[in-house]
């Protein structure tokens, strides 16, 4: 947003006064009383009054006849158009050492920033045990215990092959998972087929409900899906979560009329494809799981963010997450690069019988639904989830505008009713998130810090601006930009 | 969203999915509203390999694929007069009247003052329902003529109630829908406003919106609940503000006319 | 009185009935409209609107496609009202009214710009700490920047001058207090008449005193750019200066620059100088307390006080370049009147009392009134100027020129000092200043006049009020507020410097003798 531009020699003096007061507002005054233009801000300190980063924001900011702000700009119009040109369609459901890149051997895909086994949360143990135990890498979970204690298991995060997962997100090898294609840019996401609520493998419970769940993934639901993909086609992703977002879902803590639309749009083909005791199953599964798309709209997100990953100079956020010990996000122009910080433990109620020193941490890949744009950035879409917080669905649309300050567009394919049809904020940019202050809300549900006890809440949490910062300056030296360029 | 642009040889419209079918149209999924999509009125529109664009707006509409549908009167919007028929219609319109907003033809208690131009269709109305009853083409043209154009709105209301009129007439086999439909027609863009001439150009060609078929299917059916007619109706009158009250004024009227048989026997004038 | 019908014809309105009813309801509750209707010009509803007498609302062809707006009113202005207000609301309703934006006050300068994206001018009042951070996101952004803020070190300066230099902007500042700039002011500003004479000053107050006194003097000023106080200093290098000066030689409107300041830095002087040296429109330099030779040699006109610069630049723009008479308020040029005055009331005075006290508001002036004090009396005295909006000052406390609280102590304080004779002071009016500093200060005088006498001595008070007929204060009951309080009023700065310095000198005589220059005019 560029304005003045004004020739050398005619100047401020030739074009009238059109101002922006920024301070004292008694100054505005007299200006407007002269009859001229003025905006008066309600300033106050960028970057929470630290002076030096405040400092480095402004030399980042965007500047057409600037080799840095000319860059970054370019670079954040470039991000934006990839993540909103994003065309996500499942097209398969493979295993996961088939699907995924670099996935073999005795290796674990977990969510959130990298993180070493002694160091994770409950639920990640549980998590990881339990898929030692389905892997057939150990017999009981002492074994697997020993296995892990011993560092016999690679661990390494799903961001890191182009997946994600919900909350612990343990991806191994034998696991089924959804395959995601980003029509417009021709990359690939992944991600595991939601359990359900309760005790699932996710919140780290690993008895022999959650392995035969996993089990029948492997023998019955993953080639079921596989089957109806390829007799009736790819499913368009972007538009079941368009049409869910006008229905009152946001894509990452509820997530029915996704699922409705899902299965509504493959009971046809499963109807004529699939033998009716298979049928049966997958339609009882699909009934009893309302958060069954939630893992599918994870890896669309990822999908789209991806291709906007690696842009020389964008400070657009591609990856946000959190392992339940540390909150990581991902900018485009600086890479692989995670910038982390400690989290903490969401805002919300709580299911009866249980409170906040019950927590776990935040915890899961899930994330990138808002880092998208939806889930707690489409709070106006489903204000049903602010009760978590005690608020009104007044503040669920103010949620979302409030994180419109914060991102550089708007996505009309996800047009939201309760906002006049306005597209959701799309594209956080990391400048815009230490200039104001404003840090990213996440709807999310809380588990129990124990492995295998599953979800004692919902809430929303707020990504740590200390990650943010911590990006900004990366951008910042990248660009060799000191205190005072 | 209803929007109403110029292209060779006359109006095209886009509806999004919640309008229902039209005539002349092309339905879009989903409900986005074209105007924050930046689609203006007088706009462009261009045929294009698959579909059609709106350049000037950088909006491409691709109907490869895309389901077709007719606007004609499907057989089971064919009615069979009788008391039952009566009692539906009945229904129906006490359904209407609930949800029916002030400012149309649609009669209401919450009027105060009449304006002018209701004043003056009401009068018309009286003489085009009193031309059909007793077969006199010319008495029911003559009014319907009057009404076309007549009162507020983007189709003015006496075009919707003409348009629900053609519809009632021609799923009840009136004798005179084919003379009205000639009538009503009849240079009808120097008469009207755009999107009433088309509408009024397509119901004369017996091509009406699928929700006036949603309605007369539901009437039609010996087995509609009030619940059937509910739904037909409160689709119908999602349409506009006073539009969809207005078509199915003109509906319930031409439905509520007395059969051949007991019509007054009287040579044509 | 029949009522007036008129209509008016939008096209490519696209409205539903109940919208269109409701206006017409909105313009029924107008006064004097007697009817209202908002209609599509079909043949059928012309035949109505005929009907209804309301035809010639549709006068103009009006075709089916167009809506038309039809108001019967008891006259023409309550119909044409009605029409406007039809106008706004049908503009208004085209946008989609629920989930419209909420108004939220722009905190950021890219929020502003939402709002007013054609903006030019950014206006920096914050504290300096951030004062910086937010000239350089304006100047990214083309922005011009006027900035209030003092405490931005140096080498931010240097930075934010360097960018707006490569951006063709201007900066104004870092401790920039006043411009005008196209009739508009920023800061503490007077209102002044617009005119051909343009400023550019390092000096706040001393920008206010200039261009307060064009005024005055009948003339009035195109644009009075501020550079900020450090911005001739060496390491600076008078970057705004120059800048000004380039788009003032290139304004139309503009025929005579001022420029002033308190002395640059030897080259930094040398480097302004030369570039107006071969300025086709007359230039009047007033570097306070500087070399006049300099500037005459750069075919400039030399000034020594800000009356000086003044009454020149109003004496060029009406095209006489004549020579200083001596009654024009330059240092030292003290005549006869003021010197007869001066010998009346310093008769009153006790013997101790011999110093002169000056309590500024504005440092500017408080500058020119120690060069005055030094030309007339020497330097070998013990008077004391203070600049009450300095920095050693203003910590924690509001600046002088808006709370009189400060001084107003100083005032009582200076009561009780056998040795001052004279108190000199500035009152200065405009934009952002006290809204009634006469009376702020009344007061304080009284008080310490009196508590003068009752140690049988007489405080002698002499002041200026810096503003214009068109200041938000009132500059005549100013005045008479303070004559009424016995002060003694002279018509610039420069003027009461040189009175009080003439009243010290009259006081004590057998002092060392100061140049005393005065024409027998």
């Amino acid at each position: 947003m560029t304005a003045g531009g004004l020739v050398h020699d005619g100047g401020l003096i030739h074009d009238g006064v059109r101002a922006v007061n920024i301070g004292l507002a008694g100054f505005a005054d007299p200006i407007r009383a002269a009859g001229a233009p003025v905006v008066a801000l309600d300033w106050r300190p960028p970057a929470a009054g630290d002076r030096e980063l405040g400092l480095l924001l402004a030399w980042l900011e965007d500047d057409p006849s600037d080799r840095v702000g000319g860059a970054i700009a370019a670079a954040n119009a470039q991000a934006v158009d990839r993540i909103l040109a994003a065309q996500p369609v499942l097209v398969d459901v493979r295993l996961a050492t088939e699907a995924i890149d670099g996935l073999a051997g005795r290796m674990l895909l977990h969510s959130g920033p990298p993180i070493d086994w002694d160091a994770m949360c409950g639920p990640v143990q549980g998590a990881a045990i339990g898929a030692c135990l389905f892997e057939g890498w150990a017999e009981t979970p002492a074994e697997a215990r020993k296995l892990l204690d011993a560092g016999r298991i690679t661990f390494e995060p799903c961001h890191d092959h182009g997946a994600v997962g919900p909350m612990a997100g343990v991806v191994s090898p034998s696991m089924p998972v959804a395959v995601v294609e980003n029509g417009a840019a021709g990359n690939r996401s992944f991600a595991t087929l939601n359990e359900g609520l309760g005790k699932v493998l996710r919140f780290g419970a690993y008895d022999d409900g959650v392995l035969e769940r996993l089990r029948w993934f492997v023998s019955t639901l993953g080639p079921a899906l596989s089957t109806v993909l390829r007799a009736g086609g790819p499913i368009d992703l972007k538009a079941i979560t368009a049409q869910a977002l006008q229905m009152g879902d946001e894509g990452h803590n509820r997530n029915v009329a996704a699922t409705s639309l899902f299965t509504r749009t493959i009971a046809p083909t499963v109807a004529t494809s699939l033998t009716s005791s298979v049928q049966a199953e997958v339609f009882t599964f699909l009934r009893a799981n309302d958060h069954f798309f939630l893992n599918l709209s994870m890896a669309a997100c990822k999908a789209g963010l991806d291709a906007a990953a690696g842009i020389d100079g964008s400070t657009v956020v591609t990856a946000m997450s959190r392992n339940g010990v540390d909150f990581g996000i991902r900018l485009s122009g600086t890479g692989p690069t995670w910038f982390t910080a400690p989290v903490g433990v969401p805002d919300g109620l709580y299911f009866p019988g249980y409170g906040p020193d019950d927590a776990n941490p935040d915890l899961g890949d899930s994330a990138i639904t808002e880092t998208f744009g939806i889930g707690g950035f489409a709070m106006a879409a489903a204000p049903a989830i602010v009760r978590f917080v005690g608020g009104t669905p007044a503040d669920a649309i103010g949620f979302t505008r409030l994180m419109e300050r914060i991102t550089l567009a708007r996505n009309a394919a996800y047009g939201l009713p309760s906002l006049g049809f306005s597209g959701t904020p799309t594209g956080i940019d990391a400048r815009r998130v230490v200039e104001t202050g404003v840090a990213p809300v996440i709807n999310t549900g809380i588990a129990h810090r124990e492995a295998g006890v599953g979800q004692i809440g919902a809430g929303i949490a707020r990504a740590p601006l200390a990650c943010f910062e911590a990006a900004v300056r990366a951008i910042a030296r990248d660009f060799g930009i000191g205190v005072a360029a | 969203m209803y929007i109403d642009l110029e292209t060779p040889p006359g109006a095209l419209v886009i509806a999004i999915e919640s309008v229902g079918g039209v005539p002349a149209g092309i339905l879009v999924r989903g409900s986005t509203n074209l105007v924050a999509l930046g689609v203006r009125p007088g706009m462009s529109f261009e045929p294009t390999p698959g579909g059609w664009s709106i350049p000037p707006a950088g909006i491409r509409i691709d109907v490869t694929g895309a389901a077709t549908w007719s606007p004609a009167l499907p057989r089971t919007a064919r009615l069979v007069r009788g008391p039952d028929l009566a009692s539906r219609v009945a229904v129906a319109r006490a359904i209407t009247s609930r949800s029916a907003r002030a400012g149309g033809l649609w009669p209401s208690e919450r009027r105060s003052s009449e304006e002018p131009w209701l004043i003056r269709a009401r009068a018309l109305i009286d003489a085009l329902l009193d031309g059909l009853r007793n077969d006199d083409g010319d008495r029911a043209t003559g009014a319907a003529l009057g009404l076309v154009g007549l009162g507020i709105g983007l189709t003015p209301s006496g075009d919707d109630y003409l348009i629900g009129m053609l519809a009632g007439l021609e799923a009840t086999g009136h004798p005179l829908h084919g003379i009205l439909a000639v009538a009503v027609a009849e240079d009808v863009a120097a008469r009207t406003t755009r999107v009433g001439a088309a509408g009024l150009t397509h119901a004369s060609l017996g091509a009406y919106p699928e929700r006036l078929h949603d309605v007369l299917v539901a009437v039609a059916s010996e087995a509609a609940t009030s619940r059937d007619l509910g739904r037909a109706v409160e689709r119908a009158m999602e349409f506009g503000a006073t539009s969809g009250s207005d078509t199915l004024a003109g509906l319930f009227a031409a439905l509520d006319l007395p059969a051949a048989a007991d019509r007054s026997e009287r040579p044509a004038a | 009185m029949s009522p007036v019908v008129a209509g008016s014809i939008h096209r490519n309105a696209y409205r539903d009935s109940v919208e269109l009813m409701g206006i017409a309801a909105q313009l029924e509750q107008l006064e004097a409209v007697h009817r209202a209707g908002l209609i599509m010009a079909t043949p059928a509803n012309l035949a109505v609107l005929a009907e209804a007498g309301l035809a010639e609302a549709a006068a103009g062809g009006a075709g089916p496609n167009d809506l038309v707006v039809a108001v019967a009113a008891t006259d023409r202005a309550a119909a044409d009202a009605a029409l406007a207000r039809a106008t706004a609301l049908l503009a208004a309703g085209s946008g989609d009214p629920e989930g419209a934006r909420p108004t939220r006050p722009a905190e950021t300068l890219g929020e502003g710009l939402g709002e007013l994206p054609d903006a030019n001018l950014a206006l920096i009042s914050t504290p300096g700490t951030y004062a910086s951070a937010e000239a350089v996101r304006a100047l990214k952004h083309g922005l011009n920047v006027f900035l209030f803020s003092d405490n931005v070190p140096v080498e931010d300066e240097i930075h934010l001058k360097a960018l707006a230099d490569r951006k063709g902007l201007l900066v104004m500042g870092p401790d920039c207090g006043t411009a005008i700039v196209d009739g508009v002011p920023l800061g503490f500003a007077n209102a002044v008449r617009r005119g051909p004479i343009g400023l550019v000053g390092a000096s706040g107050t001393g920008i206010q005193q200039v261009t307060s006194l064009i005024h005055r003097f009948g003339s009035g000023i195109s644009h009075a750019i501020g550079t900020g106080g450090r911005d001739l200093d060496e390491r600076v290098g008078g970057t705004t200066m120059l800048a000004a000066i380039r788009q003032l030689l290139a304004d139309p409107a503009t025929s005579v620059l001022v420029l002033i300041s308190k002395p640059p830095s030897p080259s930094v002087a040398r480097r302004i100088l030369e570039s107006v040296r071969s300025s086709p429109k007359p230039v009047v330099v007033n570097f306070l307390g500087g070399d006049p030779v300099a500037v005459i040699d750069a075919g400039a006109y030399p000034a020594s006080t800000f009356e000086a610069a003044a009454r020149l630049a109003v004496r060029l723009a009406t095209g006489e370049a004549s020579p200083a008479d001596a009654n024009d308020g330059s240092v030292g040029a003290v005549g006869p009147e003021m010197a007869d005055l001066a010998a009346q009331v310093a008769v009153r005075l006790a013997p101790s009392q011999t110093a002169i006290r000056g309590l500024y508001s504005g440092g500017s002036l408080a500058g020119e009134a120690k060069i005055v004090l030094g030309a007339i009396l020497g330097h070998d005295r013990h008077d004391q100027i203070l600049d009450l909006g300095d920095d050693e000052f203003t910590v924690g406390r509001p600046h002088p020129m808006i709370d009189p609280r400060l001084r107003n102590e100083h005032i009582v304080a200076v009561a009780a000092e056998a040795d001052v004779a004279v108190l000199l002071l500035d009152v200065v009016l405009g934009y952002g200043s006290h809204p009634d500093p006469a009376e702020a200060l009344a007061p304080a005088i009284a008080d310490a006049m009196a508590l003068a006498i009752t140690s049988g001595r007489n405080l002698l008070v002499v002041a200026s009020v810096c503003g214009t007929d068109q200041d938000p204060q009132d500059v005549q009951r100013q005045e008479r507020i303070l004559a009424q309080t016995g002060v003694m009023l002279e018509t610039s700065n420069a003027r009461a410097a040189m009175l009080a310095a003439s009243i010290a000198a009259a006081a004590a005589p057998t002092a060392r003798p100061a140049p005393l220059v005065g024409a027998t005019e």
